[in-house]
């Protein structure tokens, strides 16, 4: 893509989906239940002769999150390489032999520039489908029981919707925190926030878009199960959080992110705080009214958080403001080498490159 | 290592620097080019262009497959359970397994190859000046003869540089 402003904003945003990543990644294990026994989930050969059923969507998980986890990790880690060297050169002590570890060596030979920029474009082609599988196979953990309002076929492209939506805001917040506190004023520039807010509008519609689709196909098709969630949710215990959700993700950053005049740094920042409150319901009010109200009115209940699960959950937010305030100030959080190339002119193209442009925008064949 | 180089505060200097050497006659394979930023836009950068990385990382992707094809059949077919009444080696899952380690052995392949291809991590000193980190473009000529040091020097001097190093 020849989004060239998306340079300083793209390490703030790989650092998120690592550490998000890292944290969600613990959550299936403090779900199994007995989590010291979560290797059973690696298909490992067990000599009590036990298999992991990879038929199972948690070992779907294993397989789509270490993937995922491996694959952004390395995306993030590849570029910074260039930068360590560079503060190899530039610090002194205990610091410069750090940096010079994280370097590994590097020169910055034409030959490591290419191959670096290459395998870069490798792994940004190969990151999007496993970003893509990865959110719709956790969708999966729910969709693939016949739960009410869990089993359907929009999960997969709604979660996927989601946690861009999500992502996108989380990385406005975080963006606004860092040019504040780190005085990144002359590299995120209100530009910056505009693209990215009209990208969340986007994605404010698209959220609006599948939630209406979900909720009018459950609606029309009348199923009592089904409409026992779905009537909790409109207008019974849980209503006051899902329209809350409504405003928190759509109402309030719809006229926000529209309305050019009210799209400045600060109006971004305010519709990004209540997209990420508005999706961290939605994906409450996935999974607890399901649950409270399932096929059987018998196992019907109300649900309480216990305050070791709040204890949990202030935790995971926790962690997250830690590892990445720990990051950002060990690492540059915008990409050194990446900014500098912005500011170069047009790459020189080769006689073949250039005839390939032309073919390309020939009018006629 | 034996080595000569200058350092240039701008492309324009070094890309001159470049062509006179290789007017006198140095191989491209001993003109080393040192910069804190690749510099498209510039012909000495369009060395090594010609890349194997995406076949390699195809070839991963490949060899990902046939393992999670392999470890899905074989996980299945050895410990056969039956679950929600569907077979024993259900290809719709399967294809999760392998989709993922198709694209994890296409992403590790990947970077294999390019810690191969540039040598990282690396112990073994290079030629290098911490100048480069500065902004400086460092051209340099790596194990030169001794009879042709004082000719590299002056080709340096005509191409606007202002220091020479050695590293003997």
């Amino acid at each position: 893509m020849n989004a060239t402003w998306r340079r300083p904003v793209t390490r703030c945003a790989e650092v998120i989906t690592v550490f998000a990543l890292m944290i969600g990644a613990l959550f299936p294990i403090i779900h199994l239940g007995r989590p010291w026994l979560f290797f059973w989930l690696i298909p490992y050969p067990s000599e009590r002769q036990i298999w992991p059923n990879l038929r199972s969507p948690l070992a779907w998980d294993f397989f789509a999150i270490s993937t995922y986890l491996t694959g952004s990790t390395l995306f993030l880690l590849l570029p910074i390489i260039p930068d360590c060297a560079l503060m190899r050169d530039q610090m002194t002590g205990w610091r410069r032999r750090v940096y010079g570890v994280l370097a590994l060596g590097w020169q910055g030979t034409t030959k490591q520039w290419h191959r670096l920029e290459a395998a870069m474009q490798v792994m940004a082609i190969a990151i999007v489908p496993v970003a893509v599988s990865v959110h719709t196979i956790v969708s999966f953990d729910f969709s693939m029981s016949p739960v009410p309002m869990w089993h359907s076929t929009v999960f997969g492209p709604y979660f996927v919707a989601g946690a861009i939506f999500s992502g996108i805001a989380a990385l406005i917040v975080a963006m606004a925190v860092l040019r504040k506190a780190l005085h990144l004023e002359e590299y995120l520039h209100p530009v910056h926030f505009q693209n990215l807010g009209k990208l969340l509008l986007l994605m404010s519609l698209l959220w609006g878009y599948f939630t209406f689709a979900e909720r009018l196909t459950t609606w029309y098709g009348n199923a009592p199960a089904e409409m026992a969630v779905f009537w909790e949710t409109q207008t019974g215990s849980y209503a006051p959080l899902f329209w809350t959700m409504v405003f928190c993700n759509f109402v309030i950053p719809f006229p926000i992110l529209a309305i050019k005049r009210l799209r400045t740094i600060t109006g971004c920042v305010i519709a990004s705080s209540t997209i990420v409150a508005g999706m961290w319901l939605e994906r409450f009010l996935i999974v607890v009214p399901s649950l409270a109200r399932k096929n059987l009115p018998y196992t019907w209940s109300y649900y309480r958080p216990q305050p070791v699960e709040i204890m949990i959950t202030i935790a995971t937010f926790a962690a997250m403001v830690l590892l990445y305030t720990l990051f950002s100030k060990a690492v540059p959080i915008i990409s050194i080498w990446e900014l500098k190339v912005g500011g170069h002119a047009q790459p020189l193209l080769t006689a073949e490159e250039e005839e390939e442009q032309r073919a390309l925008w020939r009018v006629r064949p | 290592m034996k080595a000569i180089y200058g350092l240039y505060s701008n492309p324009d200097s070094a890309q001159r620097a470049v062509n006179e050497l290789r007017r006198q006659g140095v191989p491209d394979g001993s003109i080393t080019v040192i910069t804190s930023q690749p510099y498209e836009e510039y012909e000495f950068s369009h060395r090594y262009k010609q890349t194997w990385i995406f076949w390699i990382a195809a070839g991963g992707g490949a060899l990902g497959l046939t393992g999670g094809l392999t470890l899905a059949y074989l996980t299945e077919t050895l410990w056969p359970i039956v679950t929600g009444g569907m077979p024993i080696v259900a290809w719709w899952p399967n294809i999760i397994i392998m989709f993922e380690l198709t694209m994890l052995g296409s992403i590790l392949a990947t970077v294999v190859s390019l810690m191969v291809t540039t040598e990282l991590p690396t112990m073994r000193s290079h030629v290098y000046d911490a100048e480069v980190s500065q902004g400086k473009i460092m051209v340099a000529v790596e194990e030169p003869v001794d009879e042709d040091v004082a000719k590299l020097e002056r080709t340096f001097r005509t191409s606007g540089i202002q220091e020479i190093k050695r590293v003997v």
